[in-house]
């Protein structure tokens, strides 16, 4: 085993990242930006390096400055976390050429499966369900028909220059199909410069369900279930759960082979995560293969008991998988909550600024992998994630309970953050029942208002907060004139109060 | 004391007086026994009606009455009467549209003198590498636009003064 890992991110996952390294004795390296120099990252490892400027391009996305710290200190190996340089071949590469030992695939595997066409046409040539499509450029109309013909109606025409709705047209019927085309080839030459569109089935309402891979070096392939991410803003994921919903023991079979067999075919090594589209008729898709440790890998923790950092750098040293596909076990129920800096009330909007006070949940099945702390700043230049919430329990029904229980007790002051948005999903009824997805932010708590019940307390405390406040700026006036130390007097009054 | 307090387009009358560390508060004339069982800085605890509440007093005009967050206007009684009688109705009153995060104002989607109505963009501002639009709380009129596109704000700053 290594004996000393740099761990090249921030935030909650450097944290946890690094807790790994404590707990299996492995001495620990980290660096930090202008903005990070009292985050919590860089006061928990062992070793620190300043490596730049708070903008991520000017220091966690400098490749030759990290490299630099790594044989400055020495370290054997380097966790990328998730973002920043996760999932970067040049990256990948260069830990190759130094000789240092990147903890994920290697960066052949990370080129094939970063590129979309490469890697959805690599699965599809091995027989895994690929959202069927023209896989190329549709020139004229009557391709266009013929192609959607073959794939069924409803389909999507795409722009292949692009994304952001630009170019893109829903069609359910042939009737439609002409003018579409037309409209689309017209917007995506003018949003991007490139008339080219392709087309594919467009799936309604689609569920997102993942599978946990973890792949060593000698042939061995295990899947730890699925996760299901259909609570998305944006393509954002702001809730996690296993087991999902929806699958069968017959589907989860299925949907994890295919993972396997993902894996297998792109020679990919280490922990890795293939995402799925399902269908309302539980028809299931490759969408794409993320190629590092996910935000939400805590929720396959909970329900497995299997550490997957700690086998990210077992696998990383050149150890075999430990663990056999039918010895892994399903136990229970876990939901992750991302707790993010954001203002659920007012469209998300960024919140940064200094963490007044917090107070975090406990009791059975809670676990906190957090990044701040208080008095923290939370800094403008980076994701806003600042923690993840996660409950366990014996089932979906207890698990959602415990999960409401928890949101409840958190408190984060100083900053506005997501928590009152878990509560809500947390309450409504459609996800409580589990039917729910992708679809399930904009339509059905798109019209949902904070549900708020404390107005009369709202109002009373108002009114005491004004006397309080009045009668403390008397108190205040009161000394200055005297000319007391109103540390003193303070005091006093305290110790008044608790007599 | 009589104030006048607003939470979301709601209006009540909270009459009170204080009884030692307690309250004697009338709300919307209903008599109501509240206790301040704990006050550490902005933290409180109220017990209203045997029921104990964490309040937290961030600002003058945000309160969190057990995780749930309010904005409030409040206003004393006797200068809202004042108010009346002199501008006709209290509604008429200016809000400044602050900026909620520091970052760079992308855009201002509205014209000094246009209608915007509740939840309305009024602007974009990008922080955290995501834009964000920054939306009016009420229905109103721009009265004035203090900030251009490119501009750097801090977070508190007014951006928009809605009448």
């Amino acid at each position: 085993m290594f004996k000393k890992i740099l761990v090249a991110n921030r935030g909650e996952i450097a944290v946890r990242v690094l807790r790994a390294c404590r707990e299996m004795s492995i001495s620990s390296v980290t660096v930090f930006s202008d903005a990070d120099r009292t985050a919590l990252h860089t006061r928990y490892a062992d070793e620190v390096y300043h490596i730049g400027r708070a903008p991520a391009a000017e220091s966690y996305l400098k490749i030759d400055k990290i490299i630099e710290v790594a044989k400055r200190a020495k370290v054997e190996a380097i966790h990328p976390g998730y973002g920043f340089l996760a999932e970067n071949t040049d990256f990948a590469e260069a830990c190759e050429a130094s000789g240092i030992v990147f903890i994920g695939p290697t960066s052949k595997a990370i080129r094939l499966l970063g590129d979309k066409i490469i890697s959805k046409k690599t699965m599809s040539d091995v027989g895994i369900p690929v959202i069927p499509g023209s896989g190329g450029a549709v020139v004229d109309t009557s391709e266009a028909q013929t192609m959607a013909k073959q794939i069924g109606f409803p389909v999507l025409i795409k722009a292949a220059g692009g994304g952001g709705g630009k170019g893109m047209r829903v069609v359910r019927e042939m009737k439609e199909l002409a003018s579409a085309m037309k409209q689309a080839v017209n917007e995506a030459q003018s949003a991007f410069g490139n008339p080219t569109v392709f087309i594919e089935k467009f799936l309604e309402a689609p569920r997102h369900i993942e599978f946990q891979i973890l792949a060593d070096h000698h042939g061995n392939v295990v899947h730890l279930f699925e996760r299901e991410c259909s609570v998305q803003r944006r393509h954002q994921k702001l809730i996690e759960e296993s087991p999902s919903a929806i699958m069968t023991p017959d589907l989860r079979a299925r949907m994890g082979q295919a993972a396997v067999q993902a894996v297998k075919t792109s020679n990919y090594t280490n922990a890795g995560t293939v995402e799925f589209m399902v269908d309302k008729n539980r028809s299931f898709y490759f969408l794409e293969m993320n190629t590092r440790l996910q935000v939400e890998h805590p929720v396959t923790e909970l329900i497995t008991g299997i550490d997957i950092v700690k086998e990210q750098f077992k696998i990383a040293a050149g150890q075999r998988l430990s663990i056999k596909q039918d010895g892994i076990r399903m136990n229970g129920a876990a939901i992750e909550c991302r707790i993010s800096a954001e203002d659920p009330e007012n469209n998300f909007a960024p919140s940064t600024g200094r963490i007044v006070e917090i107070i975090e949940p406990g009791g059975p099945g809670v676990r906190i992998d957090s990044g701040v702390y208080e008095g923290f700043e939370v800094p403008i230049y980076y994701d806003p994630l600042i923690a993840k919430l996660l409950v366990w329990a014996t089932s979906r029904d207890q698990v959602i309970k415990r999960a409401k229980r928890a949101l409840k007790e958190y408190s984060i002051r100083g900053i506005k953050t997501s928590i009152p948005f878990h509560i809500l999903v947390m309450n409504t009824p459609e996800f409580i029942k589990g039917e729910y997805d992708t679809t399930f932010i904009d339509k059905v708590l798109g019209k949902v208002k904070y549900k708020k019940e404390n107005h009369e307390v709202a109002a009373i405390a108002a009114a005491i907060g004004r006397i309080l406040k009045e009668k403390r700026a008397k108190i205040s006036e009161a000394k200055k004139e005297a000319g007391v130390n109103p540390w003193k007097l303070s005091a006093r009054q305290m110790g008044l109060r608790n007599m | 004391m009589a104030y006048i307090t607003k939470i979301d387009n709601k209006e009540f009358k909270v009459d009170l007086k204080q009884e030692g560390k307690d309250f004697k508060v009338y709300l919307d004339g209903k008599e109501i026994k509240v206790e301040v069982a704990h006050e550490q800085g902005a933290q409180l605890t109220l017990i209203v009606d045997d029921k104990p509440f964490n309040v937290i007093l961030e600002t003058d005009d945000l309160i969190v009455v057990a995780g749930e967050s309010y904005n409030v206007e409040i206003f004393d009684e006797q200068v809202e009467k004042f108010m009346k009688a002199s501008t006709g109705k209290s509604e008429k009153r200016e809000l400044a549209v602050k900026a909620a995060m520091p970052g760079l104002i992308i855009e201002v989607t509205v014209k000094q003198g246009d209608r915007v109505t509740e939840g309305q963009g009024l602007l974009i501002i990008e922080a955290m590498k995501m834009q964000n639009e920054m939306q009016t709380p009420r229905d109103g009129i721009v009265k004035t636009i203090k900030v251009k596109k490119g501009q750097t704000v801090n977070s508190g700053e007014t951006l928009i003064i809605i009448e």
